[in-house]
């Protein structure tokens, strides 16, 4: 468990505590039951194989949802995200061991304690499969 | 968000902005429009806007998603 992070305390270059997740092909199943994503290339590995991919592939939003766990478990309940944007750069395969990571790139006072950071999902080649940014308020 | 897109589609990125939180008990409607179609062959580009209201008809978050497809939509 993290301790609750102060805005004022944060620095500005500051890497996150970064989040390891290995997705399995069950989690891909309860993602496409909760997200509504039924599409066949995150089940059906003959369906993938079909479309030339190399087995089934996590869905982009569940490589987000991991980004947003990495967050909120930093930023804990006195904080709270406020943007997110992805870009959703590369594929993720079940097995895979992802990595998520994020850096504060500026802070603001006048803008209501906002700590932006750059965030990206890293798998064990090395790879950045998703990037993206956030912002994110921390309490005084 | 994309129950009604053709099986080819695939995330291109996902924009997320958050204004209120949401409680438990809360009313949340979504309405969601095409905003854009680009079609650069074989893909297709489609931008999908998403707006999720609270039942005080409170804007609580928005949502920006590209969708890319191979062929036309």
């Amino acid at each position: 468990m993290n301790t609750q992070p102060i805005f004022e305390n944060v620095e500005i270059g500051a890497a996150i505590p970064s989040l390891v997740k290995q997705p399995t092909t069950q989690q891909l199943v309860m993602w496409a039951g909760i997200s509504g994503d039924y599409n066949p290339i995150h089940y059906d590995k003959d369906f993938a194989l079909a479309r030339g991919l190399s087995g089934v592939v996590v869905h982009g939003q569940l490589a987000m949802a991991f980004l947003c766990q990495m967050l909120s478990d930093w930023y804990g309940e006195k904080g709270s995200l406020k943007k997110l944007n992805v870009s959703y750069k590369g594929l993720n395969f079940p097995g895979d061991t992802l990595t998520c990571h994020g850096v504060v790139t500026d802070k603001s006072v006048a803008d209501e304690n906002l700590v932006s950071l750059n965030i990206w999902v890293e798998n064990q080649k090395g790879e950045k499969t998703v990037t993206g940014a956030a912002s994110v308020f921390l309490a005084s | 968000m994309l129950l009604s897109l053709p099986e080819a589609v695939l995330h291109g990125s996902t924009e997320l902005e958050c204004f209120e939180l949401v409680q438990v008990g809360d009313v949340v409607m979504v309405i969601a429009r095409v905003a854009s179609v680009r079609e650069r062959p074989p893909l297709t580009f489609i931008n999908l806007e998403l707006e999720q209201h609270n039942q005080k008809g409170v804007l609580v978050a928005r949502c920006k998603q590209l969708a890319i497809l191979r062929g036309k939509a």
